[in-house]
């Protein structure tokens, strides 16, 4: 595990290197996206132990902190939702350039989820999606009725930062009209892993274009979710291995 | 950065670095500089988890103070313990008790052989607090520790604080003699409320630090301030089931030989974890403050 910063001046963001432990040719990478606020914190050590299992299956895995998140630069109260999806774009990058990689996957939990469907749909390198207990698109807010604010206006600082589900869907659809070379570009593969289903609002935003696309109910426990008053998440194993199995038959 | 180029620091704007160091584990964490040349007379912050939060803190707490504290010239140095937060388990054998205050010892050699630095100022949340007290009463590098709502004892006016406006409550009263008022639905909701909150007591590994004794921790202050040690002691609302009072620490521990070097506050509004801007705000500036303080103060290193 190798940290380090990157990303433009002042716009810092901390990384986490986690290297396969078994290095073949060629090889397949995957970037973890956070979930926002205390779901962050309390699924940090999730994210740990599921980057080793990645790690040990034979993935570059590359966690980060967003900006005026965690260990990054800046302060949430300055920062939009844009500016995070830009931010999975230089983890991306970075990824690729250290794996040396042609491509990757992004893997998402809750809030993280629907910032990876938008950095996904936008960077032609994103191989697959992986969507792990995505915030309910049917809500009347992304993380919930506090949780208010514009798309490109600065986060509210004691929200913990998003947008209402409108903005999010809106941002979804614009990025789906900004040019690009073709629809083959797209992630042509996803699971979406959660324990309710899937809004069709969802399936349809991201849906369309999958080559592959797997929905997994679960009722393991949510990592995002205190398990009592520790200030942590459960390790959901059951969760892990699904994942696991799943990255496993990526191509 | 190809892995084959990566090194164990990497600057950021303006004046972060992430860090891997550590002799018999693993460590990580973040350095976070003064805009100034690092003056090696200072001492530097060191900011422990508290419980199994990783390192930047309960609401970023950790890395909001951290980044005050260079804004007034002290360079400071958050990490996470092995096994917890980005920190990777530890394989030496040691209990977890045993290797936090290796954790914080090799913390301590890695710095002063980086910036320069020999003395040292703890800071720590909850179980963050008591391994500040117990890394400071062994370790004479350490020249203040701020402890925020560590383990502490009730004392007599804290059960009168905490019982005596229940007595005064007529309507409270008339309801518990009244037998007439007897719900047993409600004596069963108590029973299963007072049941899981016996269950709850129940701490993970992490949150024991071996502090619990309160003649143990009586002795561990005393040694502490005996060699001059600065103290830093800032208790909650959100721990008001322990400390209740403004001056219940010194009702507690009323013999201490040198009680002048205990600054006490008291934040009754404030939750356990500083939750809200305003609460971290006014903590960071009551901690950056007296880390003024201690800087200033002549030195007292004892071997």
């Amino acid at each position: 595990m190798n940290p380090f910063f990157m990303g433009p001046e002042r716009k810092r963001l901390y990384g986490l290197y986690h290297p396969p432990v078994l290095r073949g040719p060629g090889g397949k990478g995957v970037v973890l996206c956070n979930p926002l606020g205390s779901e962050s914190s309390r699924a940090h050590r999730s994210f740990r132990i599921l980057s080793d299992s990645l790690a040990r299956s034979g993935w570059h895995v590359l966690r980060f902190d967003y900006r005026g998140t965690g260990d990054s630069a800046g302060d949430v109260d300055s920062v939009t939702l844009n500016d995070w999806v830009e931010d999975i774009g230089v983890a991306i990058n970075e990824l690729r350039a250290i794996a040396e990689l042609k491509g990757v996957h992004l893997l998402g939990l809750r809030l993280g989820a629907l910032l990876a469907t938008a950095a996904g749909l936008r960077h032609a390198d994103t191989q697959g999606l992986i969507l792990w207990d995505p915030v309910d698109l049917r809500s009347q807010s992304v993380l919930g009725a506090q949780w208010t604010g514009q798309l490109d206006q600065p986060v509210p600082m004691d929200s913990g930062g998003a947008a209402n589900v409108r903005d999010f869907e809106q941002m979804l659809l614009e990025i789906k009209k900004e040019p690009r070379e073709s629809h083959s570009s797209w992630p042509h593969q996803a699971l979406v892993l959660g324990s309710k289903l899937i809004p069709d609002r969802f399936r349809e935003l991201i849906g369309q274009n999958l080559r592959r696309m797997a929905f997994e109910e679960t009722d393991a426990p949510p990592p995002w979710l205190e398990e009592s008053n520790f200030g942590a998440g459960p390790v959901s194993a059951r969760a892990i291995q699904t994942i696991s199995t799943w990255t496993g038959l990526a191509p | 950065m190809t892995p084959e180029t990566q090194t164990a620091e990497c600057s950021t704007s303006p004046d972060e670095r992430a860090i891997q160091y550590g002799f018999s584990s693993d460590l990580n964490g973040i350095l976070t500089l003064p805009s100034v040349k690092v003056d090696t007379d200072r001492p530097c912050l060191v900011i422990l988890n508290a419980g199994i939060l990783h390192k930047a803190g309960p609401s970023r707490l950790h890395v909001r103070l951290a980044r005050a504290a260079a804004m007034r010239g002290l360079p400071a140095f958050r990490f996470d313990f092995a096994g917890v937060g980005d920190s990777p388990p530890r394989k030496d054998g040691r209990t977890l008790s045993d290797g936090v205050l290796v954790d914080i010892a090799e913390t301590f050699d890695f710095l002063e052989s980086k910036i320069g630095v020999s003395r040292f100022i703890l800071a720590g949340l909850c179980s963050g607090a008591d391994n500040s007290l117990r890394a400071a009463r062994g370790d004479s590098r350490v020249v203040g520790a701020a402890l925020l709502d560590p383990t502490v004892h009730r004392t007599p006016k804290w059960y009168l604080n905490h019982y005596l406006p229940r007595l005064r409550s007529r309507e409270r009263m008339n309801h518990l003699l009244s037998l007439e008022n007897v719900n047993p639905k409600q004596i069963q909701d108590l029973l299963r409320r007072s049941f899981k909150r016996s269950s709850e007591k129940e701490r993970p590994e992490l949150f024991r630090t071996g502090l619990s004794d309160k003649y143990d921790i009586a002795r561990h202050i005393e040694e502490t301030i005996q060699r001059g040690c600065h103290l830093f002691y800032g208790f909650t609302g959100g721990w008001s089931n322990y400390y209740n009072y403004p001056g219940q620490l010194r009702d507690l521990y009323p013999n201490l030989s040198r009680p002048a070097l205990i600054h006490l506050t008291h934040y009754p509004e404030t939750g356990h974890t500083f939750q809200t801007t305003e609460d971290r705000n006014r903590l960071i500036q009551d901690l950056t403050d007296w880390f003024e303080l201690v800087a200033l103060a002549p030195k007292a290193r004892q071997s």
